[in-house]
Order: structure tokens, then C-alpha cells, then sequence
């Protein structure tokens, strides 16, 4: 089911699908992608909310901008909204960060975190990219550096009718504002990471060429008790590249330890 | 008509480097400039500004980054050199960047002090930039208008207050004191430029009396100079009734050829009927066109 919702003042699409213990899950930069089979993977064992952020779908921005920080309040605000307890909060990608953003507020109506190659924080020096820069580099160098097999990631724009193709642009300039400069992380987030006091979960795929595993092991670092978990043949994307492995992953962790 | 002679400085020598690997701007590395042929360059158009101001032409600068199209990439820092060195020329900015610019009070310091240095002669550009100006200035493209009009009032205002200081606590700029010395030789402020493709952009200038322009893109401009936003505006007696375009020949044009595309670019924009006063607002469009041969 997809409807539209107020929140905070501003109108925010979400798609609810399944039955069973809340998860909320937080797209990636790339769009929601309701069509795909992950959210449907998740369903059969969750009550999936899946909103698409402001910006994105047929949920516009925020007073017309809007950052990271606005998107956390307004998921929390949403999980309040919908009465979410013990709910599983899962963010892919810049949903990751959002993920991240909000529990280092408030993990109280969470019970368990799952990231999947969040983007959000700055681990090395100044004169060094932790996040490969997206905006900068061809179609096909981002089809090699994001998937595991190109194909997975390719789309025929000409092939698709004019109301998708700005719906695509409307996210890509979505992303850009919310993650332009600094590039797609928050300078003060890893000094809070320590906050999140969920067991947590960070997915990453062996062949992600935008933030390599050697980035999910910073963020490791700093949420105490978290794991790593790889998964082969997969790139940016586990959850679009390896929807089952990625759904049974994340069930193996969030049911496999149930309070 | 006003013929205004403009140059972007280019280190051509680079170019046939950069085509082979693809860029003239951007990611082609500065190793492929060299600092002595610069030196040379950048006098030598400094020097043909200053003819320009001796034989009647006016004078327009613009800048660039990371590129070896234009070696200007101050657009103040050039005019306050040909500002000293001419005398009649009216000098266009076209202008400052301003959306890519982090501090639009400085901007209005400049172009104060550039109107006062040459006795009133500045028309002040303010510009959007192109899109390969976004990677060198690193700004948000995606709120990029929302700053250009943001910083755009404070200029405007900071040029024109001289009862301040005022303070300004926008979505992008804040200050504290806004109060700039000196304030413009032009009271209250010199004519503004704008560039554009838009119908809203034309909108936006005719409202404001502003000078609107368009690069190498005038069919593509066609909208915004249209005979209806004429007709709008022109009712209201605030029609667009300050266009100028700037269009490209080549050099191995013959000079007829180029006389021929000079008469064509310069019929300008479609006739539409409207009333004798709109018509004589699209005359003046049509004499305001400029064009450009490249110098090689």
C-alpha cells in the first residue's frame, strides 16, 4: 500500500507492506525502488515502512531544501507518528546515514540497527576521499565502482516514459543538495557514533567500489558490539544485487538474537 | 548599438592538448600551462582592452576556473587593471558568479570600488555560472538558484543602503554589520546584468530593470526575448527592453559570410504582433545583439 502522510508539515510518501515487527527501511540515493523484490523479500516477515524521502517520489523537499538533520527529525517524528516500539531500522546508502543520524538522537523506539554501506561519516585525512565522488565520474566508471555486475545497475533511459525520467532527476538533485558539500557525510557524526546503543548490523557488499569495506570497518569501530557482515557478488547495492542473501542476512541478525 | 569587445584570455596553447584527452577545463592538469607563454598572453589581452577604450568600443571581462578557455579568473581583478588604463569604455562584468561566491558583501565591496576607480562606468553582471563551474567552486548545485537570488538582494541592497549598517540572516548569508564603504559612484547602484534562457529568468530581469543576456545561445533564447513577455511587460512599461546576446563566427569565415550571419543573428527573435511600443522594445532587441569574432 503507498500513501502520503503529513508530517511536520510537509507530505511524505510511504509504502507499507506486511505484517509482524516494525521495520522501517531508509532508501538509498539511488530512489526507493518499490517495484524491486527486496521490500516484498522483506514483507513476508516484517511490517515494512518504506517512505521515500523528501525530494524523492511524490514527496517533495522540505520548505524546499532541507538536510540530513531535517530527514532524522522527520523519521522520528514518523516513527512516533506511527506508534513504532522495538521496530528494526534498516538505511541503505544515504538511508544509512539517516539511520545513523537519528539514533545518535534518539534510539528509543528502535530495538535493533541495520546499515548497508552507509555513507554519513569522514574516517581518513583531509586530502583523502573515504566516498567515492558520484558527480564526478562517468556512467559507466559508476556502473564498475557501484555494482558487482554492471548489468545489474544499467538503465535504458530511453526507454522510459518522461514522468520517471524526472522523477529520476528529482532524486538525483535531491541527493545533490542533501550531500553535495561536505561530500556526502557530516563532519561531526563519527564523534557521536558511540550513542548508538542498539546491537547493530553493517552489511556491505565484497565489490563496492563507493565505500569499500575498509570504510564499514571505521564505522565498526565506533558503534559498540557492531559486526560486519560481507556478501559476495554484491557491490554498493547488497539489498538490489543480492535481495535473498541480504533479507537473510538481516533476518539472521535481527531474529537470530530476539529479546 | 553599443559593440562591446570581449575576451575570455584564453591559453590556447593548451587546447590542442586538451582535445586530445578529451577536456579544455576542469580535470586537464596545469602542467600543460606554461607560466612564461601565460605572462606573455595575459599582457598581451590586457593590451588590447586598452585599444579598445582608444578606438570606441566598450569593454566586457568575464571569468572562468580550471580551464584553458580564460585565464581571467577574477573578474574584478581584470577590471581593475583595465579600469586604470581606460578612459571611455564602459566596463560590463558578465559578470560575477555570485551563487558560486561565499561572501556576496565582498562582491558588492568590489563592484563599489570598480564603479568608483573608473568614475561610473561599470555595468555589473550577476551570473549563474556555467554548470563546469560547479566542480572548481564546489557549490550546491541543487539550491543554486535559491542562493543566486539570496545573494543577488543582498548585493543590491548592500550597494544601495546608505543609511546602514543592516544585518542579514537569509537561508545562506549572514552577517552582522552590513555597511560597505565605498558605496557604488552609480546611485543607487550601476545598471545590473543578468544572463538567462528562461521565460522566468526574462520575467525575473524585466521586472527589475535589468540589462538580460544570453551566450552562444540565442535560438535557444528565443522564449525569454519572446514577443509575448514583450507584450506582458511592455504593457506595464517594463517590458524587456535590455537584451544583448552574444554569438560566435568563425575565423575562416569570409567577411561576407560573416556580415551574412551578423544581419541574420541580429533580426533577432521572431516577430509578434503586438502594439507599436512592444515593436519598438524588440527593435532595440534586435540592435543590442552582439557579435563576437574569434581572434586567433
Amino acid at each position: 500500500m503507498t500513501r502520503t502522510i503529513a508530517l511536520a508539515g510537509t507530505p511524505l510518501e510511504l509504502v507499507e507492506r506486511g505484517q509482524g515487527r516494525p521495520l522501517l527501511f531508509l532508501h538509498a540515493g539511488e530512489g526507493l525502488a518499490p517495484e524491486r523484490p527486496w521490500l516484498d523479500l522483506l514483507s513476508r516477515r516484517y511490517r515494512v515502512i518504506a517512505p521515500c524521502h523528501p525530494g524523492y517520489g511524490n514527496s517533495p523537499l522540505i520548505d524546499g531544501g532541507g538536510s540530513v538533520d531535517d530527514l532524522a527529525y522527520l523519521y522520528l517524528d514518523l516513527a512516533a507518528e506511527l506508534g513504532l516500539d522495538g521496530a528494526v531500522l534498516v538505511g541503505a546508502d544515504l538511508g544509512g546515514w539517516i539511520a545513523a543520524e537519528m539514533m545518535v538522537r534518539s534510539s528509543a523506539r528502535f530495538s535493533r540497527l541495520v546499515l548497508t554501506a552507509p555513507l554519513g561519516i569522514k574516517l581518513r585525512g583531509r586530502d583523502e576521499r573515504d566516498i567515492a565522488d558520484i558527480h564526478a565520474m562517468t556512467p559507466a566508471e559508476y556502473l564498475r565502482l557501484a555494482w558487482a555486475d554492471a548489468r545489474n545497475g544499467d538503465v535504458d533511459y530511453t526507454a522510459l516514459p518522461d514522468s520517471e525520467l524526472a522523477a529520476i532527476v528529482r532524486g538525483r538533485e535531491a541527493f545533490a543538495l542533501y550531500g553535495w558539500k561536505p561530500y556526502m557525510h557530516n563532519p561531526r557524526l563519527k564523534r557521536w557514533l558511540h550513542r548508538i546503543d542498539r546491537p547493530t548490523l553493517l552489511l556491505w557488499g565484497a565489490a563496492d567500489g563507493i565505500v569499500t569495506p575498509f570504510y564499514g570497518e571505521g564505522w565498526r569501530q565506533e558503534i559498540a558490539g557492531a559486526r560486519i557482515d560481507v556478501i559476495p557478488d554484491a557491490g554498493h547495492f547488497p539489498h538490489w544485487e543480492q535481495p535473498e542473501e541480504f533479507v537473510q542476512r538481516l533476518s539472521a541478525f535481527v531474529d537470530g538474537r530476539n529479546d | 548599438m553599443r559593440v562591446w569587445y570581449f575576451s575570455e584570455m584564453a591559453y590556447h596553447p593548451a587546447w590542442e592538448e586538451g582535445l586530445k584527452r578529451g577536456s579544455l577545463r576542469v580535470v586537464l592538469p596545469n602542467a600543460n600551462y606554461d607560466p612564461e607563454i601565460g605572462h606573455r598572453l595575459l599582457n598581451r589581452y590586457l593590451d588590447e582592452f586598452r585599444l579598445c577604450d582608444e578606438v570606441g568600443l566598450d569593454i566586457m571581462v568575464n571569468e572562468h576556473h580550471s580551464t584553458s578557455t580564460c585565464l581571467t579568473i577574477s573578474v574584478p581583478m581584470a577590471l581593475a587593471v583595465i579600469a586604470r588604463e581606460t578612459k571611455r569604455a564602459r566596463l560590463l562584468s558578465l559578470g560575477n558568479p555570485i551563487a558560486n561566491r561565499p561572501d556576496p558583501v565582498r562582491v558588492a565591496e568590489e563592484m563599489a570600488w570598480l564603479d568608483v576607480l573608473s568614475g561610473g562606468r561599470l555595468e555589473m553582471g550577476l551570473v549563474k555560472g556555467a554548470p563546469y563551474e560547479i566542480a572548481p567552486a564546489n557549490s550546491n548545485p541543487a539550491n543554486l538558484m535559491r542562493r543566486y537570488w539570496e545573494a543577488h538582494d543582498l548585493i543590491l541592497k548592500a550597494m544601495s543602503t546608505t543609511d546602514g549598517p543592516f544585518s542579514w540572516e537569509g537561508e545562506f548569508f549572514h552577517y552582522r554589520n552590513v555597511n560597505i564603504w565605498p558605496r557604488p559612484y552609480q546611485q543607487p547602484t550601476p545598471p545590473v546584468w543578468m544572463t538567462g534562457l528562461s521565460p522566468e529568468t526574462g520575467r525575473m530581469a524585466a521586472e527589475r530593470g535589468h540589462v538580460v543576456g544570453t551566450l552562444l545561445s540565442l535560438s535557444a533564447a528565443g522564449p525569454m526575448f519572446g514577443g509575448r513577455l514583450c507584450s506582458d511587460f511592455g504593457g506595464r512599461g517594463r517590458g524587456i527592453h535590455k537584451p544583448a546576446g552574444l554569438q560566435l563566427a568563425r575565423r575562416e569565415h569570409r567577411d561576407a559570410q560573416i556580415r551574412r550571419k551578423a544581419r541574420r543573428l541580429c533580426s533577432g527573435p521572431p516577430r509578434q504582433p503586438g502594439r507599436p511600443e512592444d515593436r519598438d522594445d524588440r527593435a532595440v532587441a534586435r540592435e543590442r545583439y552582439l557579435l563576437r569574432r574569434y581572434a586567433g
